[in-house]
């Protein structure tokens, strides 16, 4: 190292290149085996596993508002439970997909793999669930509650033992709703859904029931997901005049084309149909107000449910985070419950009982009301809410007009004719 | 040469080493890190090399990725999809760099966000390949000695991959071909007096990185099986952007260490926070404002003093004082051409 | 004939939200060669900001002052400590500025959280104009008009004042400019104060039409980036016209060929630098 001073140079950089790239993944291999040597210790304090739940949620991005709401929702289940299934300790292990199925599915072998949870949950948005029903239907590992994935074939072509639902599905709703408008609001409808998978599906239910009964459905239209300004779609409904407007814009969009609706003055003239469970989200109603007035939309959740348990579910939602909730913080309020009891009936966190014991079929009392995992379908038969937006004193909030009834999936693709 | 063939053999060892110490998750994460590695390899060759700061790397990392998974409804054979991944990337890169050469600085980040986003428009709006719901594959890599399956055998699988990469990479860069693609990044109209067109040897490297982001893509789907439409967005542009970054602006292996810190980093951070993309943006501003280069200029200086401290303590004072002022020199220099 | 009509309005509306953020984009880029990719940021934060003030009760007006008010002052640090030590490297640029996106960007969603929220529209706009079938609220009309105000205003100051006059030149020439003596430093820090108040008050102008929410950001700034590609960096000329094309663009191209309106303005921004590397109007050589 004395004389060929610049040569030596280059050789050192060869050398320690490799030397620090095997020293970086010495450390990081060290900082991996950590985890499973924490959880060895924690055994030994408790004398009994505590249970892992590992959720990926969408808390970044746009689809935030949803992944917080059900983030709220399980946090608030296991804090009015002590933490506890049983008298196993809960652990719970939350990470955000930032809406992004790449990164959901990197949450899951994270959570699986390093963390190796006994029960798994996630599925903000539909590719997103779909993703992670593929996954946890190769491995065979870890039971996952689906929290809000929507896609219809989740529980036909592409269900799996290992995957269930705690939301709702595009023909459970667009299905019903097909059948709501035809009955009472008129026979001739717009429908308007956002461009992408969910916005055909939830078309193609509503459609397909509409017609069923008896509506004429005039025009379809398909603004792309992300449109801020939808003029041009309300001045071609103005020409098609109809009676009654389907749309399905979850998101942003949603209550921007409410708010372009009203503003556009189609509001007085055609009913508004909401098919997106937007109209009544309480950041809808404080972002867009008045203008919610007179729409109609659906929903397997409100805050203004008649039963003593959503009295109370409200009640401490309130107080712990200042806010109404809505039927995203539901759903992660049952996946809490759904695992709670699924962990109770099986007896143990081995996944065969799990899945064995979500097979045999789990009632129990929501704040939405009483609700069953169908195994035909790994979907909840549940009430559904046709509600209506009222204002009293300046206040805006959501009538109650019709209920339907332990609403099932249907356990078969019915092959309705795919709208687009 | 020999001492890129040594470098390799470096890596190669590494590579080979890693599976032997690791927990399977680690495994698993290391299997991201050399996929993101060769992607971020790719686009540190355009921009570190070429001056070409593009934003729409992630076209091409997901064109590859669709491609496999789309043509695997048809064949398995692992040569077949990652050849059509390959030329099919070949050929857009081709035609999407000719277009794009025209322009330069930010009107070139500007015409490749294009691409990328004509492309996240058409596999979201349209209902092929799963639209906006992504789609699955269950294709494995069979090479004609079995289904590489476990996830030892994968990471070993696209070690190979990445090695081949580096020296590839290694190889044109110190070519005739990648000493005038550098000059003509750090002085056009000079190398243009001197007779060469530097269009073609632009739009040369980026048809290459095209090629390999393309593959790098292709491989990405044996690892997750899945592609989605947000394999083209802005995000993964950005995040790649990031890994070159973060390793070393004007290197080959420093975005391919970029590349492993971030997957790293992201997936311990994210464990205790939501607030990685506010960790992540403080990080860019970070690197822009201390102007200290990336890990491996860090990780130069640090060794450097390293050697520093020991030639004091073996004496021989003279020689070294010249010796350390030198090895400085070139450091600082080496910083400086890199910012 | 009164449905393209109203969907013309619709699309020069959404254009003067566009001119708006784009003019500070282009301008900053033409005098000091910076590429703020962070400019969209402020156009959403200002919409944020004035949300705030304006739910807690006080009138849109004094909201959307405060607001802009506010957005400058960040702008000042933003510039003072960050933006002028990078002047030199573009790539640099690129990096701070993205990263300034990543860390406002979660600032909001920490601070607003991720729900859709929307500025009110002004009492005093919130009605709708009918003549004959054309039936258009008053609030956009009142939103286009800001938008041809400033370019009017705009105009009049590049024309007819000095320090447009200085500042056009610098476009042109910076170091004749500093050679003549001008304060080089404290015009740069004006013209990017000046632009990002432009952006803000776009931004709160946008709330009551375009709401807020995680991610917008990008929306907006790719937008605005396709407007001064179109229009040519370094004109509020460029960004103007560019405006006007994108905004039509967006609204005719979703009536007619609904799946591929977005991309059909990024189709429309390649065939034009195919043809005009620097934009229609555009002054920078690069």
């Amino acid at each position: 190292m004395k004389d060929k001073t610049i040569i030596n140079i280059k050789k050192t950089m060869l050398t320690k290149l490799s030397v620090l790239f095997l020293g970086l993944v010495l450390v990081l291999t060290a900082c991996g085996g950590n985890e499973n040597a924490e959880t060895g210790s924690e055994t030994e304090a408790s004398g009994q596993d505590p249970v892992k739940l590992g959720f990926t949620l969408s808390l970044t991005g746009n689809y935030a508002f949803m992944g917080e709401g059900v983030k709220e929702g399980i946090e608030l289940y296991f804090e009015e439970n002590d933490y506890k299934i049983g008298s196993r300790d809960v652990e719970l292990l939350i990470e955000d997909d930032g809406g992004d199925p790449q990164k959901a599915l990197q949450n899951y072998q994270q959570l699986t793999m390093n963390h190796q949870v006994d029960f798994f949950g996630g599925g903000v948005i539909g590719s997103i669930a779909y993703a992670l029903t593929e996954a946890v239907e190769q491995d065979k590992q870890v039971p996952m509650i689906n929290v809000v994935g929507s896609g219809n074939s989740l529980s036909w072509e592409d269900q799996s033992d290992y995957s269930w639902r705690i939301g709702f599905s595009s023909i459970q709703y667009a299905g019903t709703q097909g059948e709501d408008v035809a009955e009472n609001i008129g026979e001739t409808a717009v429908v308007v859904a956002s461009d992408y998978v969910a916005g055909h599906e939830i078309a193609t239910d509503f459609v397909a029931n509409y017609e069923e009964n008896g509506g004429e459905v005039l025009d379809v239209m398909w603004p792309a997901s992300g449109t801020s300004d939808f003029s041009s779609y309300l001045s071609q409904i103005k020409q098609t005049d109809p009676e009654a407007v389907f749309f399905f814009f979850p998101g942003a969009d949603g209550p921007r084309f409410i708010q372009q609706f009203k503003d556009f003055g189609l509001g007085e003239k055609y009913g508004l149909i909401d098919g997106s469970s937007v109209l009544n989200a309480p950041s809808t109603i404080e972002s867009v107000g008045e203008d919610v007035v007179g729409g109609q939309t659906i929903a397997h959740y409100y805050p203004g449910l008649e039963n003593d348990l959503n009295k109370q579910f409200v009640k401490s939602y309130e107080e712990k985070y200042s806010k109404t909730p809505d039927a995203y913080v539901v759903n992660g309020y049952d996946t809490g419950k759904l695992i709670a009891e699924t962990i109770e009936q099986a007896g143990s966190t081995n996944s065969d009982d799990l899945v064995a014991a979500l097979n045999d079929g789990i009632s129990f009392d929501s704040p939405r009301g009483p609700i069953t995992l169908d195994p035909d379908t790994n979907h909840p038969t549940q009430n559904l809410y046709i509600l209506e937006g009222i204002e009293e004193n300046g206040e805006v909030s959501f009538e109650l007009l019709r209920t339907y009834e332990e609403v099932a999936m249907p356990t078969e693709n019915p092959g309705y004719t795919p709208q687009k | 040469m020999k001492r890129i063939i040594l470098s390799t053999i470096g890596l190669m060892a590494a590579v080979l080493f890693i599976p032997v110490v690791a927990s399977p998750y680690v495994i698993y994460l290391s299997t991201e890190v050399l996929i993101m590695a060769i992607f971020a390899m790719s686009l540190g060759l355009i921009m570190g090399f070429g001056g070409m700061p593009s934003l729409g790397h992630s076209a091409l990392f997901g064109l590859g990725a669709y491609t496999v998974v789309a043509l695997s409804q048809y064949v398995s054979n692992v040569y077949v999809l990652l050849g059509a991944a390959l030329i099919l990337t070949l050929i857009f890169s081709l035609i999407t760099g000719f277009i794009a050469m025209r322009n330069t600085g930010i009107f070139f980040l500007m015409v490749t966000l294009a691409f990328t986003q004509v492309l996240y428009l058409i596999s979201s709006g349209m209902n092929l390949w799963g639209g906006a719901d992504g789609m699955s594959t269950m294709v494995r890599a069979n090479f004609g000695f079995g289904n590489i399956a476990s996830s030892t055998g994968l990471f070993y699988m696209i070690g190979v991959f990445f090695v081949l990469s580096y020296f590839l990479l290694k190889v044109y860069t110190s070519s005739p071909m990648g000493k005038i693609l550098k000059g003509v990044m750090e002085n056009e109209s000079r190398m243009t007096a001197l007779g060469f067109n530097p269009k073609i040897f632009k739009t040369a490297a980026y048809t290459l990185a095209g090629g390999m982001a393309g593959i790098a893509g292709a491989l990405y789907i044996y690892k997750n099986q899945f592609v989605s439409p947000e394999l083209f967005s802005v995000h993964t542009a950005a995040e790649a952007m990031i890994m070159v970054f973060i390793g070393g602006y004007g290197t080959i292996f420093g975005p391919a260490l970029g590349a492993g810190a971030f997957v790293f980093i992201e997936n311990y951070v994210s464990s205790f926070t939501d607030r990685w993309s506010l960790i992540l943006g403080l990080i860019f501003i970070a690197i822009v404002m201390l102007k200290r280069g990336g890990i491996i200029h860090l990780l130069s200086l640090a060794w450097n003093s390293i050697v520093r401290m020991r030639k004091k303590m073996f004496s021989e004072r003279k020689r070294n004082v010249v010796e350390v002022k030198e090895e400085e020199e070139m450091v600082n220099e080496r910083i400086t051409k890199s910012q | 004939m009164s449905f393209v009509l109203t969907n013309l309005l619709s699309g020069l509306t959404y254009g003067m939200l566009l001119f708006l953020m784009a003019a500070g984009l282009s301008i900053i880029y033409g005098l000091m060669r910076i590429i703020n990719l962070a400019h969209g940021s402020f156009f959403i934060l200002a919409s944020y900001v004035a949300y705030t003030f304006i739910r807690s009760g006080m009138n849109f007006w004094i909201g959307l002052v405060l607001a802009v008010i506010v957005i400058v002052l960040l702008a000042f640090v933003i510039e003072k400590f960050l933006i002028s030590k990078v002047q030199s490297s573009e790539t640099d640029q690129v990096l701070l500025t993205l990263g300034l996106i990543f860390v406002l960007g979660d600032l909001s969603l920490w601070i607003w959280g991720g729900d859709f929220l929307s500025v009110p529209v002004p009492g005093i706009l919130n009605f709708s104009i009918e003549v004959g079938e054309i039936y258009f609220p008053a609030y956009r009309l009142f939103v286009l008009f800001v938008g041809i105000l400033f370019a009017v205003l705009l105009w009049y100051f590049e024309n007819k004042t000095k320090i447009g006059m200085v500042v056009r030149a610098g476009v042109d020439d910076m170091k004749m400019v500093s050679a003549l003596g001008f304060n080089i430093k404290l015009m740069f820090t004006g013209v990017f104060l000046f632009g990002a108040g432009l952006a803000a008050i776009g931004g709160v102008l946008g709330g009551p039409i375009l709401g807020m929410y995680p991610t917008m950001e990008y929306e907006i700034l790719v937008n605005s980036l396709i407007v001064v590609i179109i229009g040519g960096l370094g004109s509020w000329k460029g960004a103007f016209i560019g405006a006007i094309l994108v905004g039509l663009v967006d609204v005719f191209g979703k009536l007619y060929v609904p799946t591929f309106s977005m991309a059909l303005i990024f189709v429309l921004m390649v065939v034009i630098l195919m043809f005009k590397p620097t934009g229609l109007f555009g002054r920078v050589e690069t």
